[in-house]
């Protein structure tokens, strides 16, 4: 028999307890928040890092949220909007360091980097990485964990088929796309003859800006990589039209003409077991070099060679910086810059290095990266040296990072190619109804910036 | 009712027997899939095309998912949120559905369609604001904002709960009346007996929900050390490492385990028979 | 004039104002703000992270021109259609035949709830696995039993929305452990009384079964609407709302503008549409509801 009153007075207790649950937050050192995605390698090292930088700065604390990949934008945006943004944050997921800046959320370093310009030692930097985090002449960022592109291919597949491994000289003028496609024909098998290809030659992940870029044209212009908004694609030149246009058509061959590439199904199983590079089942990929971060199976021989000529004396890749940002609207903004210099400083990249198989934005380190791959790459020292000043030589940031409301973009092309790799459309169509798309959302994206 | 009267039945048993037996084959089929890449070794899982039925058991792997994070605290921090959040909700979800199935009053229709209406707004759009609100209250980072609006009723749980009430005879609350029952001795002596079933169903559906949610966790916590297990699992999912199949499966398992369990022991609330048809005395 | 209520009933409303005090506190507290705030949102430009700018109906009228407005609707309705009636259906039977008196009924009980208790991104994968026309199981057991070639399912235009059809029938675990709790429910003397009067297993379905069920089928009949319509993590981890949008579904492309285009307002006019539709959809429904659905407590019908 339940009365009504001790019923009410017992929901009264429950409640007033839960209540009480959780720890208040108390803070008595400058804390600062750096917001990290889930990354099984980035992880440990940034966990190392932070413990080493409290214990020799006891009056901040540094404190990592992690989240996962997925989540880093809706969890990012979600703390802006509360007006408690992490004090340190990235471009980690879809929106770039120029999407941020233009909505003036990341501090403009140029005054730190000058005031602490012998510890920083900006020369020591990449150029272009240097280059993929400033904004209309800004910097806004200080690079951590480096990417570049690459070709990266199983040496031992190579050996199977009596092929020569292909070059790390940039400028090798006989090392062109068709010599790369007719290669990957060669590296294309069925091995267990059941009628289907267990084996794919050729893997191109760039994305269509980079082959764009690739086959002498540009989906934007110069400008909008400085930070200014598109006003529409450039693709309204003849010779960037025309250069998409072959490019999209040499994709598409790959994988329905010269049968080289697994198609868009295929290439999702593969996906799902592992980076493609790694399952063995693809020759050549080309990509950023996470086809190489982590564990390599012992069970091939690896190596890595410079990106094919496309079209005569033009070459021009991928470089992802990701640049450190730090919130304008921070209240520990000299503290978060602390640990920004903390991240870019030579001793915790080598630490990023040694640890991961990332390499360090720092010129002076590369020595140490090429140390480290070499251990389980086909390529002498001296090549690989030849392969990485190409590759941060003809090189450019990624455009994710750098064009103003890029993800928007991406995702209409993304979606209007996509019959274009299941098959079912030709490139011409597929590339006109892309601008015209691409344009009105650009256009859609203007009106609302001028309100 | 005869010879021909049982071989009816049995016919309708087998039929029965017969579509359950298919239809679970099909339902376990996906569930199987996770068990044996759970169970396979490193190396077989990268195997492409993949295989069905891995070469090595490897058990193994449940252990090592396990331990590769610590479970034993997330999985302190999801029983705590979850264990009342149950709690919460079947107080005042019962409560609440009590007073839209039983009692008359202006506005309970316009207000009912209000309840409903909290159901129809996609929570993406509402996440931010409710993110801030619960800045405001400073909530953030613990596990209040998970727990403590279960106290005062879900929307979902309100609407099943009513649906269920409404089918109870009104002659037992006349009844009751008469004896010089309260409303509330009514919902605790009548009503609250007679819907065990639906109770039991809330307690299963609450619990599921704040064991397996996501998102708020991801939300609304920041220190790693209260995490809860659904967000343990994403660690499994590398965006440029492997995804380390077999431990993302077998941790998956595990943690679906206490769901299962309770669903297991919750049956005694489904089965026929305990139906009462009315008060004695 | 109304008559004024007898205090019986002035009695009445206040305690139902108290038992569901609850609720009003909550939603006073927890609900009523965010939403007001996302219908403010609706009528402004808002990126989230910069304040929000007046804008008036702009975003609604832009609404009604965006082709991708059109086809998430026509996605999201198309998969609706298909799903709820069908799932509603396949539970209602699944679970009356679990309410039989056979052997090993727990166990089949808990194998069909098993799917709803899995959860997280391991679930979505698992079914990008089995739906690979090349090297899934679908197609595989299609061909050895059937000897039909699958489609490309996920890959497809036209079969992806029937997959997560297909897919979503799975998880009907849920609606079959409230129908049998609402099974419960029923009086076992209703069955023996028609027996006894010589009915078969269909009549006393129509006569008993239905009727003493159709509470529950409103409640199921309106979250399926209601649920399905909010669609999210499968076109989201899956399919991403392709191929060429044919599994852009309206949560999808909220969630995207939301968090991707930096559109918040955009966002959350669509979301206040997709409101407005669902709820008229549902009044519908509760409108129609005295045609069918039969209370033991106020002995309508």
């Amino acid at each position: 028999m339940i009365r009504f009153k001790s019923f009410l007075v017992w929901v009264i207790l429950l409640v007033s307890s839960v209540f009480m649950l959780s720890p208040s937050l108390y803070a008595q050192k400058a804390t600062v928040t750096i917001l990290w995605r889930d990354d099984p390698d980035e992880v440990p090292v940034l966990d190392e890092l932070i413990a080493n930088f409290n214990k020799t700065h006891p009056k901040i604390e540094v404190k990592a949220i992690i989240v996962p990949y997925e989540e880093y934008d809706p969890k990012l945006f979600s703390m802006w909007a509360a007006g408690t943004p992490p004090d340190i944050f990235w471009c980690a997921a879809e929106s770039g360091y120029v999407d941020h800046a233009i909505r003036d959320m990341n501090f403009t370093l140029n005054s730190f980097i000058e005031r602490d310009k012998k510890l920083i030692d900006l020369n020591d930097f990449y150029p272009a990485a240097i280059e993929g985090a400033t904004f209309r002449g800004d910097i806004k960022g200080l690079p951590f964990a480096q990417a570049y592109t690459a070709v990266f291919y199983n040496a031992t597949l190579f050996d199977n088929a009596g092929l020569k491994y292909p070059p790390t000289s940039w400028i090798d003028k006989t090392w062109t796309w068709n010599r790369m496609v007719e290669i990957a024909k060669k590296l294309t098998k069925d091995i267990n003859g059941d009628g289907r290809i267990d084996q794919y030659g050729l893997l191109d992940t760039r994305d269509l800006f980079e082959i764009a870029w690739a086959w002498g044209g540009d989906m934007f212009e110069a400008e909008v990589y400085k930070g200014y908004p598109p006003k529409k694609l450039a693709l309204d030149k003849a010779q960037n039209y025309n250069a998409l246009l072959k490019a999209l058509q040499e994709r598409a061959d790959l994988l329905y003409k010269h049968k080289v590439s697994p198609t868009p199904a295929t290439l999702q199983v593969i996906e799902q077991i592992g980076p493609p590079l790694k399952t063995g089942k693809v020759g050549m990929v080309i990509s950023g070099d996470w086809s190489i971060w982590g564990a390599m199976p012992k069970n091939y021989k690896w190596g890595i060679a410079a990106v094919p000529y496309s079209v005569p004396d033009v070459k021009k890749v991928c470089l992802y910086t990701d640049p450190l940002e730090i919130a304008r609207t921070s209240k520990n903004i000299n503290e978060a810059w602390e640990f920004v210099k903390y991240l870019a400083s030579p001793f915790s990249q080598k630490i990023l290095m040694e640890k991961t198989s990332r390499i360090s934005s720092r010129r002076s380190l590369r020595s140490n990266y090429i140390e480290k791959i070499s251990s389980f790459l086909v390529n002498s020292k001296k090549e690989l040296e030849e392969v990485l000043s190409g590759a941060f030589k003809y090189c450019q940031e990624d455009a994710e990072h750098t064009v103003f409301g890029f993800y928007q973009l991406q995702s209409v092309w993304t979606s209007e190619t996509d019959p274009l790799w299941l098959g079912k459309k030709q490139p011409k169509e597929v590339l006109d109804t892309l601008i015209q798309k691409v344009n009105q959302t650009i256009t859609e994206n203007l009106k609302k910036m001028s309100k | 009712m005869s010879v021909s009267r049982r071989k009816n039945e049995i016919l309708i048993k087998v039929i029965v027997y017969v579509l359950l037996v298919i239809s679970s084959i099909i339902i376990l089929i996906p569930i199987f899939w996770m068990l044996s890449t759970a169970l396979k070794e490193d190396s077989e899982v990268y195997l492409f095309p993949p295989e069905w039925i891995p070469k090595r058991i490897y058990p193994n792997n449940f252990i090592r998912a396990l331990t590769f994070l610590p479970f034993g605290r997330y999985f302190i921090n999801t029983s705590v949120i979850t264990f009342l959040s149950v709690i919460g909700q079947l107080i005042s979800s019962s409560l609440v559905a009590f007073g839209f199935a039983r009692l008359k009053a202006r506005g309970k229709d316009l207000l009912f369609m209000l309840v409903l209406s909290t159901m129809m707004i996609p929570s993406q759009i509402t996440m931010i604001p409710i993110f801030v609100l619960f800045k405001l209250l400073n909530w953030v980072d613990s596990f209040k904002p998970l727990i403590i609006p279960n106290f005062f009723g879900g929307a979902f749980f309100i609407f099943l709960l009513r649906q269920f009430y409404m089918t109870i005879p009104i002659e037992l609350d006349d009844a009751a009346k008469i004896d010089g029952c309260s409303y509330f001795g009514i919902y605790t002596r009548i009503i609250l007996p007679l819907t065990k079933p639906a109770l039991a169903t809330v307690a299963i559906f609450t619990f599921m929900w704040n064991w397996n949610d996501f998102m708020g966790p991801l939300i609304y916590l920041n220190s790693r050390e209260k995490l809860t297990l659904s967000l343990a699992l994403s660690r499994f999912t590398g965006m440029y490492g492997m995804t380390a199949w077999n431990l993302l499966m077998a941790a998956s398992i595990v943690v679906a385990l206490p769901c299962f369990i309770l669903f297991f022991f919750a049956q005694k609330y489904f089965i026929q028979g305990i139906v009462i048809t009315g008060l004695k005395g | 004039m109304k008559t004024s209520m007898s205090s019986i009933a002035k009695r009445e409303e206040r305690y139902f104002y108290i038992f569901i005090s609850p609720w009003i506190i909550g939603f006073l507290i927890f609900i009523a703000g965010p939403i007001i705030a996302s219908l403010y949102f609706s009528f402004c430009n808002y990126d989230v992270v910069t304040p929000p700018v007046w804008i008036g109906f702009q975003n609604y009228k832009k609404l009604f021109f965006d082709p991708l407005f059109w086809q998430a609707l026509k996605v999201t309705s198309y998969y609706s259609l298909l799903s709820v009636p069908l799932g509603i259906i396949l539970s209602l039977v699944i679970a009356i035949l679990l309410n039989q008196k056979i052997r090993g009924l727990v166990w089949f009980r808990t194998i069909y709830y098993i799917p709803s208790v899995i959860s997280g991104v391991a679930v979505s994968l698992l079914w990008m696995w089995i739906f690979n026309p090349e090297f899934g199981i679908l197609n595989f057991l299609l061909w050895k039993l059937f000897r039909i070639h699958g489609p490309a399912w996920l890959m497809s235009e036209e079969w992806v929305i029937p997959a997560l059809i297909i897919m979503s029938f799975w998880g009907i675990g849920g609606d079959i452990v409230i129908y049998l709790a609402g099974l419960q429910g029923i009086p076992t003397e209703l069955y023996e009384a028609a027996e006894i009067d010589g009915a078969n297993s269909w009549k006393k379905f129509l006569n008993i079964t239905i009727p003493m069920m159709s509470p529950i089928l409103l409640f199921t009949l309106v979250m399926g609407i209601i649920g399905s319509f909010q669609v999210f993590t499968q076109a989201y981890v899956m399919t991403r709302g392709g191929p060429h949008y044919a599994s852009l579904f309206y949560v999808l492309y909220i969630y995207q503008n939301a968090f991707q285009f930096f559109n918040m307002g955009y966002a959350s006019a669509l979301s206040w549409i997709l409101f407005i539709i669902i709820l008229l959809l549902t009044l519908l429904i509760f409108k129609s509801s005295p045609l069918w659905v039969y209370y033991e407590s106020t002995r309508e019908r």
